[in-house]
């Protein structure tokens, strides 16, 4: 009973924090990607500023010869920035920058779907997409006549992304066991203080009816207790009495019956003496 | 210390446990979640004022001084508009003069002219006296973090013009981002707290019944038994304190109906050997056990209670699985609606929630007629496959056509088990204990339908609908093996000789007009508020004014905690005061009442208010309403009996809750949601009304004059 309701109280305190830490951790990757995409959005919306300035002069795309070092310029202030990419309403590209990362783990290539998303968009608003090894972040290149003329994509490391969200769910998981441990070991603690006077009833009257069992000619016990249990199980003991007492009566009768029968063993065995 | 008062110290150390335990991960939450976040946060302020910076520098170039820059603030409100997390953006001068500023909130100028003190004493000599240009010379980015300022992060960036250090750039967020954000999550740690608390209130009860109170009554029973000379019952023996005293009492059960049955085996070898020792022999020793009851042929039956605490959980937990999608279900219809024809109508998305309440409504006879033959456990566990075939079945549905067939499967799935709890307490419920284990029954349904729409929002929002209904068909089938186990050893109750009723009683309760009033002006009004308002349009509304699945679980769950602690209260009033008619046509219009206001302000606290008042209404009302079919059927409940009149008020009941639905989504189809919330409260109004004024005038008993010219005949 002790570890049943411990257990219960166990399972129920489980739940709580299995839901909490569920939650807190929703809010936390809710909030931790909302920070990085609307960093990564800032970054790319400047850099499409920036394109659009020459776009809006009149230069063409491909003509831009600083844009190599713009986005240079920009990767520099993140070091997650794996590449960013600018390219033509055709998707080829024309100007890239890689990181140093990609040499020693090379990513997927951008795939022309991926270029056609963005070139697909009507709004302004940066598109967020993301792969198994990257999250990326783009956005289309308008002129100024309201016309798509390329894009640029901005690559991001996934792995440090999703490295800070393991970290705290474990964090938060690893946090939620201790309490768990620390509230049931409380539990067990208090229900054995608060169920200790009735394992103490239940095991006094075990006791008088475990010595009534080995001692049946004994009077009944007064040693139970003072609970109804306990005077039910005098009350019970003595009306077993009472039927012992009939059942040796019953034998009398029996054995008597047999004599007068003259079945009775040890009259026939005395008789068979006697002869 | 009595049982019931260590119950009440193990809820509360339960409850003060549950507490510590969410206060405890609510706060390492809040500390590793800002351990986490700030520095992401420090990262997009250095992004934002590098990049403001750049474009301030330019100008710089250009010769323009900063405090002569126009349209700085506006500026500094265009970056600000597409980020809510930033709180405001400040220019000052080298001294701390603040030249141009915007933000919601702002730090006190003064704090602001230390920050740019402070900052300014970091710079390496060389870049105060010469170019601080970032594009010419990159600054040490590592060193830039955002500091505390008063109610603030703060992040200074020097602006350089190319010469000296112009100024200072102030990017700030709020100091208690972090907060900000936990406090958003603490409705639904409250309403987990909520949860918990029914919950832990349904488990701790369940546990301490079966393994302590029932163990005891039965030792108690078997004992008291004894002490009457009533030897013929054993007890179940468990692995615990009392399974050791059933043991030993077994055994001096079986120990003397041992003895006696030796003896009874003597006597007969006796009896026939000599006849002539029959009669007196057998009048001996029947006065010998008068007073005593042996068991037949010397083996004791197990004594059974049944355990009516059992089949309070099981519908606690059947309810839980099925209330879990209600907060969503129309959300989660209309995406398959939307799939099927574009833009779907309101009448499509209703669809399966009316599917399941005519599915449920027409499948209680067959369950019923189950019952009767197969026993509660086994109707019980059927029900439990089907519904969790359902549940499992509804979240991986791939079409509206087959989520249909799903939705009636689970709802057959309901029918059975409903039947199957109710049907058991009643048969097993002592008779002059029948009010208050029905009570048990309702509690334990009641309980259920607070923490399941609440629970389904939350999951809903964080692990989505399939992995919700997933939870729910867990659970169904968790009641199942429950059930399972807690109703197995009962047997099949006896079933009274069937007579041939169902069209007798119908005629009956048609002919009595007063019966028919109290249907069509508040039966199934009840039902159809509660199904069409608040299972189909307070989830579709909220979805339109933006709300989270969370919240519409929040929202619909106060419908059953108003119906959980009120309705007792108002049904002891009623009981005692005579007030059922008032209270059920008082109740209707409460609960129409509260709906018209939605369609003036269409806000989520005039649906809440709603959800409330239709909550309270309904606790009014519902157990009334009972108590009138009751005395208005009084004479067909003595010809066929309580059960076929209750069973068809029921069944009339749920027919007029399936049409909820139907009638909300043809309302929304032309007058919105808001409007058809209005339209179903004004309903409410009109049919409450109208009950009102028939029973004003017809009073809920004939009088005796009556009797000679009934009303409808």
């Amino acid at each position: 009973m002790l570890v049943k309701i411990t257990a219960t109280i166990t399972v129920l305190i489980a739940f709580v924090l299995g839901l909490a830490v569920l939650m807190n951790y929703a809010k936390f990757e809710r909030t931790f990607n909302g920070l990085m995409q609307s960093r990564l959005a800032f970054l790319v919306q400047d850099l499409r500023d920036t394109l659009e300035f020459g776009l809006d002069l009149g230069l063409d795309p491909a003509a831009m010869a600083n844009t190599a070092a713009i986005l240079t310029r920009e990767a520099a202030q993140d070091p997650h920035i794996l590449s960013i990419s600018v390219f033509n309403e055709q998707g080829r590209i024309l100007y890239q920058y890689q990181s140093k990362l990609l040499d020693l783990h090379p990513v997927i290539p951008l795939t022309p779907a991926w270029l056609e998303i963005v070139l697909q968009t009507a709004s302004k608003t940066p598109q967020h997409i993301s792969d198994p090894e990257t999250l990326m972040v783009g956005i289309p290149l308008i002129n100024n006549f309201g016309r798509t003329v390329g894009g640029l994509i901005l690559r991001y490391d996934r792995s440090f992304h999703d490295q800070e969200l393991q970290q705290t769910l474990f964090n938060l998981i690893r946090a939620a066991l201790l309490i768990l441990i620390a509230a049931s070991l409380v539990a067990l603690l208090s229900v054995w203080l608060l169920f200790r006077s009735t394992r103490h009833e239940l095991r006094q009257v075990c006791i008088a009816l475990e010595d009534f069992l080995e001692n049946q000619q004994r009077p009944a016990s007064p040693h139970a207790g003072d609970s109804v249990l306990a005077a039910l199980e005098v009350a019970a003991e003595q009306k077993s009495q009472e039927f012992q007492q009939r059942l040796i009566l019953a034998g009398r009768i029996l054995h008597l019956e047999q004599r007068l029968a003259g079945q009775a063993p040890h009259g026939s065995e005395r008789r068979r003496e006697g002869v | 210390m009595t049982v019931s008062s260590r119950f009440t110290r193990l809820f509360t150390l339960t409850l003060s446990l549950i507490i510590a335990a969410l206060a405890g991960i609510s706060l390492y939450a809040a500390l590793a979640l800002e351990r986490s976040l700030i520095p992401q946060l420090d990262q997009k302020m250095l992004t934002m004022g590098l990049t403001v910076n750049a474009k301030l520098d330019r100008a710089l170039r250009y010769g323009i001084p900063l405090e002569r820059l126009p349209g700085v603030a506006d500026f500094f409100g265009t970056v600000l508009a597409a980020d809510p997390d930033l709180a405001y953006l400040v220019l000052t001068r080298r001294d701390g003069t603040v030249l141009h500023q915007y933000g919601t909130s702002l730090p006190k100028p003064e704090q602001l002219a230390d920050a740019t003190a402070a900052t300014l004493k970091m710079l390496p000599a060389s870049q105060g006296a010469a170019s601080a240009d970032p594009a010419k010379e990159p600054w040490p980015i590592q060193a830039l973090t955002a500091r505390p300022l008063g109610d603030f992060y703060n992040l200074a960036l020097p602006v350089g013009s190319g010469e000296a250090v112009a100024g200072v750039l102030h990017i700030g967020a709020d100091a208690n981002f972090v907060m900000q954000k936990i406090q958003e999550i603490l409705f639904d740690i409250a309403t987990v707290f909520v949860i918990a608390t029914l919950v832990a209130f349904e488990l701790l009860l369940l546990i301490v019944h079966h393994y302590l109170i029932t163990p005891i009554n039965r030792l108690e029973m078997v004992l008291s038994h004894i002490a009457d000379g009533n030897l013929s019952h054993i007890l179940p023996v468990s692995r615990d304190e009392t399974g050791w005293l059933a043991r030993l009492l077994n055994q001096l059960v079986e120990r003397l109906n041992a003895a006696h049955q030796q003896i009874l085996r003597q006597a007969a070898s006796l009896q026939s050997a000599t006849p002539a020792a029959v009669n007196r022999l057998s009048a001996s020793l029947e006065q010998l056990w008068r007073g005593f009851t042996l068991a037949p042929k010397g083996r004791p039956a197990p004594y059974q209670l049944a355990d009516l605490f059992g089949a309070r959980v099981a519908t606690f937990l059947f309810i839980f699985a099925v209330e879990l999608s209600q907060s969503f279900l129309p959300l989660y219809a209309r995406a398959y609606a939307t799939d099927l024809s574009g833009s779907p109508t309101p009448l499509l998305i209703s669809l399966p929630l009316t599917v399941f309440t005519l599915t449920a409504a027409l499948s209680m006879p067959l369950a019923g007629w189950r019952f009767e033959r197969a026993g509660s456990s086994r109707t019980f566990t059927e029900g439990a496959l089907l519904m969790t075939l359902g549940l499992a079945g509804t979240g991986l549905a791939w079409g509206f056509y087959d989520l249909l067939a799903w939705r009636m499967l689970t709802a057959a799935g309901y029918a059975f088990m409903y039947v199957a709890c109710q049907s058991y307490v009643v048969a097993h419920a002592p008779p002059q204990k029948q009010a208050s284990s029905g009570a048990l029954f309702v509690s334990g349904l009641m309980a259920a339908t607070i923490c399941g729409p609440a629970i389904g929002g939350i999951l809903a929002d964080h692990i989505g609908y399939t992995a919700t209904f997933g939870c729910a068909a867990i659970l169904a089938a968790c009641a199942g093996l429950m059930a399972f186990r807690l109703l197995s050893a009962e047997p099949v109750p006896a079933s009274p000789p069937r007579r041939p009723v169902r069209g007798g009683v119908v005629r009956a309760i048609t002919g009595n007009g007063r019966f028919m009033l109290l249907m069509l002006f508040a039966a199934i009004p009840a039902k159809l508020l509660l199904n069409g308002f608040l299972f189909f349009l307070v989830p579709l509304t909220l979805s339109e004014f933006g709300g989270s699945r969370s919240e519409i679980g929040r929202i619909a769950m106060l419908y059953g905690l108003a119906a959980l602690f009120l309705g007792p209260v108002f049904a002891r009033l009623a009981d005692r005061f005579a007030l059922h008619g008032l209270l059920v046509g008082a109740g209707g219009l409460l609960a129409g009442i509260g709906l018209i206001p939605v369609f003036f302000f269409p806000a989520t606290t005039g649906v809440l208010a709603g959800v409330l008042l239709l909550g309270i209404g309904q606790a009014m009302s519902i157990s009334s309403q009972l108590a009138l079919v009751t005395r208005i059927g009084r004479a067909s409940i003595e010809q066929f009996g309580q059960g076929p009149v209750l069973g068809s008020y029921r069944l009339i009941e749920r027919l007029g809750g399936a049409s909820g639905p139907l009638v909300a989504a043809g309302l929304a189809a032309v007058f919105g949601y808001p409007g058809a919330i209005t339209i179903t409260g004004l309903l409410g109004v009109v049919t409450a009304t109208l009950f009102s004024v028939s029973f004003l005038i017809l009073g809920i008993e004939p009088e005796p004059d009556d009797e000679l010219s009934p009303i409808a005949s």
